[in-house]
C-alpha cells in the first residue's frame, strides 16, 4: 500500500495547480453551505428558543375600546392557554437631538409583575416601578440609533397632551424582532419607530382607558385550530370595535423573520448546488484524465498483482483527498461567514440571544455531501480505471479520431488556419465535455448575473417606489381618522407646498374561501404626489366604482376585474358589502386595494375625512417643518422620504459591498476552476502532441492558440448563454420569492451584464496567462517522451 | 493566417469587450416623466373648508305659549308670506291671567270696601228731614207767637176796660182780677211762644250744621274710589291684552320661501320663543368660510373663490363679499388652537344642486396671472437656497438654477432661468445629476 500512497502523494504534487481550483470550488459550495444552514439554524433556533422563552403570542387582535371584565370570556374560548390585555397607541415622540418627529409604539406592561405573554427582555437598566408614572423602557434598536440611555428623557405627544418620559430601561420584545410598523412598511427604521413600553395605569391614564383594553395576545393550547379560536375572538370583540384577529403568521414581525428563513432555506440548497455541481465536474474531468495518462502505471500495477478494488480506493481516495481540502476549508470558512452572517442578521433582527450555532449532526451532514460529492466525481474515473485490462493498459491509448470538422466541411477549411482547425476539431471530438465546460462557465457567468440582477431590481423598486409611485417629501399621518379640513392646516405649516389627503381603513376582502386582510387607501383622483403605478410606469386612478388591487392580491383571491367580492369593513361602522374589482396594478411592494377618496367616505357611510397626507415640501423649510410637526397632537407619525430612501440606500449600499466581493470571489473561482483546469488537462492530454507542433515549426502563439483557443470559444459561448441563464433564474427566483410582502422584479441591467463579462473574462484571462506560462516552460523533450 | 492576423483578431476581440463593457458599465439612462413649461392661469390660493346658507333666514318661533299642533310641513315645502304655517292653542288659564283676575277682584273689593266708609244715605235724609221737621216747628213757633201776642193784646186791652170799669165799679172786683189773670196768663204765653221761637230756630241751625256736617263726610273716600278706579281699570286693560294674546293662536310665514327645517314637528307644549321652523330661499345663497386670520389679511373683498362642493364637475366661480372684523379661537382639526375669521362669499351664478348649510371645499384666490410662465412644482427642487429644475436637452438632464415667483400647489411661476416649451423632469430622481443620461418615459 505504502507505494500507492507515495503514488498518491506525488499525484497531487503533481497537478496541484487543478487540485487547488477542485478545492477551491468545494470549498465555495461547502462554504456556502456551512454559512447559510448554521445562519439559517441559528436564527431559526434563536427564534424558537426566545419564543418560548418570552411566551410569545399566537393570536392578536385590536379593538378601539373594549371593558377589562371581558377577560373572562375570551379566557373561556376553548383553546386559550393564557391571555394579555394591553392599551397600545402609536404616539409622536420628540427625541433630543433628532429633528424630525419619530413614531413611539405606547405598549402597556403590567407595573407590579411582568408581562403574562410576550415579556420583555431587560437588557439595561430595570423593569418598571410602579410608583412613578412617567418611567418607560424603550426597545433596544430604538435606544441605540437614537442614543437613549437608562436615565435619558424622551418627550412624547400622548393623547394630544406633550409629556416628558423617563427611559428606565432598555429591553427587547419577541413581538418586535422585526421593528416595523405595520405589514405596509419593509425597511425597518430603527431611527424614526421604536417600541416604549409604559406602566398599564399610566397608559391608561393617558389614554381613557381605564378598565379597558384595545389589544389582546393570547396563547393557545397544543393542537387546538387556530381558525376557530380566532373567529370566536373576533365575536367578543366585535361590539367593541375589534378590527378581526390574527395569528402569528400575519404579525409583522413574525411574518418577515419567517419570510426571511424561508427564503434563506431555499438559498441553502440552491447555491451550494451549483458550486458542488461543477466541482463533480472538474473532478470527473481530472480524474478521467489522470487514469488516461497514468494508463500504463495502472496496467503496471494490475500486473504486480494489486486487486482492482485496491486501484479504485486509490482513485477515490484521490478524489476524496481533493474534496476533503476543500471541505476542511470550506467548513472553516462557512463557520466564520455563518457567524458574521448571524450577527450581520443581528442588525434586522432583535433577539436577546443571537447565538451563533453549529450542530455537529450538519458538519455530519456536510462530510456527507462532500464524501458523495467526491465519489460521485471520481466515479467514472475510477470505473475506467478498474475495467482496463492490464494487457491492453500496456498499449497507449489509441489516438482519437481525427476527421474534418463539420465547420470545414461545410467549407470554412481554407479560412481557418492548422491551430484554429485543431479547436474546432478538440470540441466537437468531446461534445459532451465542452458542454459541460461551457455550461460551468455559464453558471458561472449566471452566478454574478443573478447576485447583481438583486440589486437592479432592488434599484427598479426604489426607484419606482419612490420617484414614480411615492413622490411625496414626507407622509403624515394622524392618530385618528380627521375631517378633510385637516388637509388645509396642514397646508398651512411652514413650507409645505401641496397636500394629498389620504384615507388608509383596515378590511377584509374574500372571495369565496380565499380571504385577506389588507389596507384600503383612499386617495384623491388628481393625486400627482402618490400614485398607483405599476413597474412599466402605467398610471392608474383610483376607481371610483369599485376596487383597484395590487395584482398579487388579486390573484391569491383568485379573482380578476370585473368580479366581485366581498369587503368587510373592519373599522367605523363595519359594513359589509359587495365591491367590484374594477382593475389591477402590478405594484412590487405590499397587497392594497385603492379606491378614490370621496367614494371610500361614501363607502364607509362617513363625511370625509382623512387619515394622513402626503405632503410636497420646501426642503429648505424641512427644520421649521419638523419642529411645527412635533407640536401637532394629532399627527402620530411622519416619514420622510428622502430619509427612507437614504436608509434603504446605505443598507443596500452595505450589503451590496459584501456581496459582490463574494460573488466576483464565487464566480472567479468557477472561471478560474473551469477555465484553468480544462487547459491544464488539455495541456496534459496534448503535451506530446503541442511538442512535435513545435518541432514543426509552429510558433508558441500558435500553439497557445491550440490549447487556451477551445477555452476561448467556450468562454465566449458561455458568456452569453450565461446572461440568458442569468436572466431566467432572475425570472424564476422572481416568481419563486414573490411574496404578498413584496414581488421582486426580474430584470438585469447592462451594467449587470457588463459586470459579469468583465469577471469572467477577466477570470478567464487569468487562468489563460497561468496555462500559457506553463506552456512556454514546456519541456519539449520530456513531453516526447510520454507513453514508453 | 498570420500571426499578425490573429494578434489583430485578439486586440480586436479584447478591444470590443472592453467597449461593450464600457458602454454598459455607466448606468442605463433614467426613465423620467418630464412636463413642458408653459403659459397659463395661475391662481394662488387660500383654501379652507365653508358652508353655505341662505342669505336671509327666518327663524319662526312661537308667538305665545301654548299647545303647539303638529306642524304639517315638512323641508322643501314652499310657503308665500302670510300663510299659516303653525298653530297654537290658546291657554285656558295662564298664570299671567289668573294673577291679573285676582288682582282686578281685589281693587274691586277694596274700591268696595271703599262705599261702607261713607255716610249712610238714611242718615242724610234723617238730618234732611230733621231740618225740614225743624223748619216747620220754626213756622208754627212763629205763629203760636203771632197768637200769643194776638191774645196778649187782648188780654191787656180788657184788662185796661175792666179797671176802668170796676174803678166805676161797674163790675166786680172779681171779674177784674179774673180777667188780669188771663191777661197775665196769655202774656206768659206769649213770652212761651217767643221762646219755643227761639228754640225752634236754634234746632233748625242744629240739623243744618249736622246735615252739613254729614255731607263733608260724604265727600272724604272719593279720592281712595279714584286710585281704586284706576288701579281697576289698568287690571282690566291688562287682563283684555291677555285675552287677545291667548287669542292669537295662528302662526304666518313672515316671508315667502322654502321650509329649511321644522324644529318642532310634533304636536306639543311649547313656551313662547320656541323656534317652530326656518324658512328661507334656498335659491339665494351665499359662502361662510372661515379662514386663519392670518390668510384672511390676505383675501380682499371681491376676491374670487373657487367652490367645489363634492359633485362632480368643475368648480362653481364665487366672490367674497366681505371679510368678518372679528376673529374667534377654535380649536383646528389638527388639535391647535388659532385664530379663525369669516369670510363671506358670493356665488357668482345660482348653484344648482346645493342647498344650505352644504360643506364645501372652498379656495379664495389671492393672487391670479393669466399667463404666468409656469413649471409644475414636481420639476423644482432646493439647491441651497435657490430652486433648480432639470431640463430635458436631447437625451440628457442639464440642471438650470430657476427664479420663482407665486406658487400654489400645483404650478409655480417661473421668473427666470427657464424658457416656454423647455422640458423639465418630474420628481428627478437622486441619480440624475446635470449631464445624466434621460430616457424621457411616454
Amino acid at each position: 500500500m505504502r507505494t500507492l500512497d507515495h503514488k498518491l502523494l506525488r499525484d497531487i504534487g503533481s497537478s496541484r495547480g487543478q487540485i487547488v481550483a477542485i478545492a477551491l470550488m468545494v470549498a465555495c459550495g461547502v462554504a456556502l453551505f456551512v454559512a447559510m444552514l448554521t445562519t439559517y439554524q441559528s436564527l431559526e433556533r434563536s427564534q424558537r428558543a426566545y419564543y418560548d422563552a418570552a411566551r410569545f403570542a399566537e393570536v392578536f387582535a385590536h379593538a378601539t375600546r373594549a371593558p377589562r371584565s371581558l377577560g373572562p370570556r375570551i379566557a373561556a374560548i376553548p383553546g386559550i392557554d393564557a391571555l394579555q390585555m394591553r392599551v397600545v397607541a402609536d404616539v409622536s415622540l420628540d427625541v433630543p437631538g433628532r429633528d424630525e418627529p419619530a413614531t413611539g409604539r405606547l405598549v402597556s406592561i403590567p407595573e407590579r409583575s411582568r408581562p403574562p405573554l410576550n415579556d420583555l427582555f431587560v437588557r439595561e437598566g430595570r423593569y418598571l416601578q410602579p410608583a412613578d408614572r412617567t418611567q418607560v423602557l424603550v426597545s433596544e434598536a430604538f435606544a441605540d440609533a437614537n442614543g437613549l440611555r437608562v436615565g435619558s428623557t424622551i418627550g412624547a405627544v400622548i393623547n394630544g397632551r406633550r409629556q416628558r418620559l423617563h427611559v428606565v430601561g432598555i429591553a427587547l420584545s419577541p413581538e418586535y424582532v422585526y421593528a416595523i410598523r405595520g405589514v405596509a412598511d419593509i425597511w425597518p427604521d430603527s431611527a424614526r419607530f421604536g417600541i416604549i413600553w409604559m406602566g398599564e395605569q399610566a397608559l391608561s391614564a393617558a389614554f381613557d382607558m381605564k378598565g379597558a383594553f384595545n389589544d389582546l395576545a393570547v396563547t393557545l393550547t397544543p393542537g387546538i385550530d387556530t381558525q376557530t379560536v380566532i373567529e370566536r375572538i373576533d365575536a367578543l370583540l366585535a361590539r367593541y370595535g375589534g378590527l378581526g384577529a390574527y395569528d402569528r403568521t400575519d404579525q409583522p414581525s413574525h411574518r418577515y423573520l419567517s419570510s426571511e428563513l424561508s427564503e434563506l432555506r431555499v438559498s441553502v440548497v440552491m447555491v451550494p448546488a451549483i458550486f458542488l455541481g461543477i466541482a463533480v465536474f472538474l473532478l470527473h474531468l481530472l480524474l478521467s484524465r489522470q487514469v488516461g495518462t497514468q494508463r500504463a502505471q495502472i496496467a503496471v500495477l494490475k500486473a504486480f498483482g494489486y486487486a482492482n478494488a485496491v486501484i479504485g480506493l486509490h482513485y477515490v481516495l484521490f478524489g476524496l483527498l481533493i474534496v476533503a481540502i476543500g471541505a476542511v476549508l470550506g467548513i472553516g470558512a462557512g463557520l466564520w461567514s455563518g457567524w458574521k452572517l448571524t450577527h450581520y442578521y443581528a442588525v434586522f433582527f432583535h433577539f436577546p440571544i443571537l447565538r451563533y450555532h453549529a450542530g455537529i449532526e450538519l458538519l455530519a451532514a456536510t462530510v456527507m455531501l462532500v464524501i458523495l460529492a467526491g465519489v460521485a466525481g471520481s466515479l467514472s474515473g475510477v470505473r475506467a480505471a478498474v475495467m482496463l485490462p492490464p494487457a491492453e493498459a500496456m498499449r497507449p491509448q489509441p489516438p482519437a479520431r481525427f476527421r474534418p470538422s463539420i465547420i470545414e466541411r461545410i467549407g470554412f477549411r481554407r479560412v481557418l488556419s492548422v491551430p484554429t482547425r485543431v479547436v474546432v476539431r478538440n470540441l466537437e471530438r468531446a461534445p459532451l465535455k465542452a458542454l459541460l465546460s461551457c455550461t460551468g462557465l455559464a453558471l458561472g457567468v449566471a452566478t454574478l448575473v443573478v447576485g447583481r440582477s438583486t440589486y437592479d431590481a432592488l434599484d427598479l423598486m426604489l426607484t419606482h417606489q419612490f420617484y414614480a409611485a411615492e413622490r411625496e417629501d414626507a407622509v403624515v399621518a394622524f392618530d385618528r381618522t380627521l375631517p378633510l379640513r385637516a388637509r388645509w392646516e396642514l397646508g398651512r405649516l411652514p413650507g409645505i407646498i401641496r397636500v394629498e389627503p389620504f384615507r388608509a381603513v383596515a378590511v377584509r376582502l374574500r372571495s369565496g374561501h380565499h380571504s385577506r386582510r389588507v389596507v384600503l387607501i383612499g386617495l384623491e383622483d388628481d393625486a400627482s404626489l402618490r400614485r398607483i403605478v405599476d413597474l412599466r410606469g402605467r398610471v392608474s386612478r383610483p376607481p371610483r366604482n369599485g376596487l383597484l388591487l395590487t395584482g398579487k392580491l388579486a390573484q391569491v383571491l383568485g379573482v380578476t376585474p370585473g368580479d366581485r367580492i366581498t369587503l368587510e369593513v373592519l373599522e367605523a361602522a363595519k359594513p359589509t358589502m359587495a365591491a367590484r374589482v374594477v382593475a389591477t396594478v402590478d405594484e412590487p411592494i405590499g397587497t392594497t386595494a385603492y379606491m378614490e377618496l370621496g367614494a371610500l367616505d361614501r363607502l364607509l357611510r362617513e363625511g370625509p375625512t382623512i387619515s394622513g397626507a402626503y405632503v410636497a415640501a420646501d426642503a429648505r423649510d424641512r427644520n421649521v417643518l419638523n419642529a411645527a410637526l412635533k407640536r401637532l397632537p394629532a399627527v402620530a407619525h411622519v416619514a420622510f422620504r428622502e430619509q427612507t430612501i437614504e436608509n434603504f440606500r446605505s443598507t443596500i449600499a452595505e450589503v451590496l459591498a459584501i456581496s459582490t466581493t463574494l460573488l466576483i470571489t464565487f464566480a472567479s473561482v468557477i472561471a478560474f476552476g473551469i477555465v484553468y483546469n480544462t487547459a491544464r488537462i488539455a495541456l496534459a492530454e496534448r503535451g506530446r502532441e503541442l511538442a512535435v507542433m513545435r518541432i514543426l515549426g509552429f510558433t508558441r502563439g500558435e500553439i497557445t492558440l491550440v490549447l487556451l483557443g477551445e477555452q476561448a470559444v467556450l468562454t465566449g459561448a458561455a458568456i452569453p448563454a450565461g446572461l440568458a441563464l442569468g436572466y431566467a433564474i432572475s425570472l424564476s427566483l422572481s416568481v419563486a420569492y414573490s411574496s404578498e410582502l413584496y414581488r421582486i422584479p426580474a430584470t438585469v441591467s447592462r451594467a449587470t451584464g457588463a459586470f459579469a463579462l468583465l469577471v469572467i473574462a477577466g477570470a478567464a484571462f487569468v487562468s489563460a496567462f497561468l496555462v500559457r506560462r506553463q506552456l512556454d516552460s514546456l519541456d519539449l523533450v520530456a513531453a516526447l517522451k510520454i507513453g514508453e | 493566417m498570420q500571426p499578425m492576423a490573429r494578434r489583430t483578431i485578439l486586440a480586436a476581440v479584447l478591444l470590443a469587450i472592453v467597449v461593450m463593457a464600457v458602454l454598459a458599465l455607466p448606468p442605463r439612462p433614467v426613465a423620467v416623466e418630464t412636463a413642458r413649461v408653459d403659459r397659463g392661469m395661475l391662481q394662488v390660493t387660500v383654501g379652507a373648508e365653508g358652508r353655505t346658507r341662505v342669505r336671509e333666514r327666518y327663524v319662526v318661533s312661537a308667538p305665545v305659549g301654548g299647545h303647539l299642533q303638529r306642524i304639517a310641513l315638512r323641508e322643501g315645502d314652499r310657503v308665500e308670506r302670510g300663510a299659516t304655517v303653525a298653530r297654537i292653542d290658546p291657554l285656558a288659564h295662564t298664570s299671567a291671567v289668573s294673577e291679573a283676575l285676582a288682582q282686578l277682584d281685589e281693587w274691586r273689593a277694596q274700591r268696595a270696601g271703599v262705599a261702607t266708609m261713607r255716610v249712610k244715605p238714611e242718615t242724610m235724609e234723617q238730618a234732611q228731614r230733621r231740618i225740614d221737621a225743624a223748619l216747620v216747628a220754626t213756622r208754627r213757633a212763629d205763629v203760636e207767637v203771632q197768637r200769643a201776642r194776638a191774645a196778649r193784646d187782648q188780654a191787656r186791652r180788657d184788662v185796661e176796660r175792666y179797671r176802668r170799669l170796676a174803678a166805676e165799679g161797674a163790675v166786680p172786683r172779681r171779674e177784674l182780677e179774673q180777667i188780669q189773670l188771663r191777661a197775665e196768663t196769655s202774656a206768659n204765653e206769649y213770652e212761651a211762644a217767643a221762646l219755643q221761637t227761639q228754640i225752634s230756630a236754634s234746632e233748625l241751625a242744629i240739623a243744618r250744621a249736622s246735615l252739613r256736617e254729614l255731607q263733608a263726610k260724604n265727600r272724604d273716600p272719593d279720592y281712595l274710589e279714584r286710585v281704586y278706579d284706576a288701579r281697576t281699570a289698568a287690571i282690566e286693560a291688562e287682563l283684555s291684552h291677555l285675552r287677545a294674546e291667548a287669542a292669537r293662536t295662528e302662526v304666518h310665514a313672515p316671508a315667502s320661501g322654502v321650509v329649511l327645517r321644522v324644529v318642532q314637528q310634533s304636536a306639543q307644549y311649547v313656551a313662547a320663543g320656541t323656534p317652530l321652523l326656518e324658512l328661507g330661499d334656498p335659491r339665494y345663497l351665499e359662502l361662510v368660510i372661515d379662514v386663519l386670520s392670518q390668510d384672511a389679511a390676505q383675501i380682499a373683498a371681491g376676491d374670487p373663490i373657487r367652490i367645489d362642493a363634492g359633485a362632480a364637475g368643475s368648480a362653481i366661480p364665487g366672490r367674497v363679499r366681505r371679510i368678518e372684523p372679528s376673529a374667534a379661537t377654535k380649536v383646528s382639526a389638527l388639535g391647535v388652537e388659532e385664530q379663525r375669521v369669516n369670510v363671506i362669499g358670493d356665488f357668482a351664478a345660482r348653484p344648482s344642486g346645493i342647498g344650505d348649510a352644504y360643506r364645501v371645499e372652498a379656495s379664495i384666490v389671492v393672487w391670479q396671472k393669466s399667463d404666468a410662465m409656469r413649471v409644475p412644482n414636481g420639476g423644482l427642487f432646493r439647491c441651497g437656497d435657490a430652486w433648480c429644475a432639470f431640463i430635458v436637452e436631447n437625451a440628457w438632464a442639464r440642471r438650470r438654477t430657476v427664479t420663482i415667483g407665486q406658487r400654489n400647489d400645483e404650478f409655480a411661476e417661473v421668473r427666470g432661468g427657464l424658457q416656454v416649451g423647455e422640458r423639465v423632469i418630474l420628481h428627478p430622481a437622486d441619480r440624475i445629476g446635470d449631464g445624466a443620461r434621460i430616457d424621457v418615459r411616454r
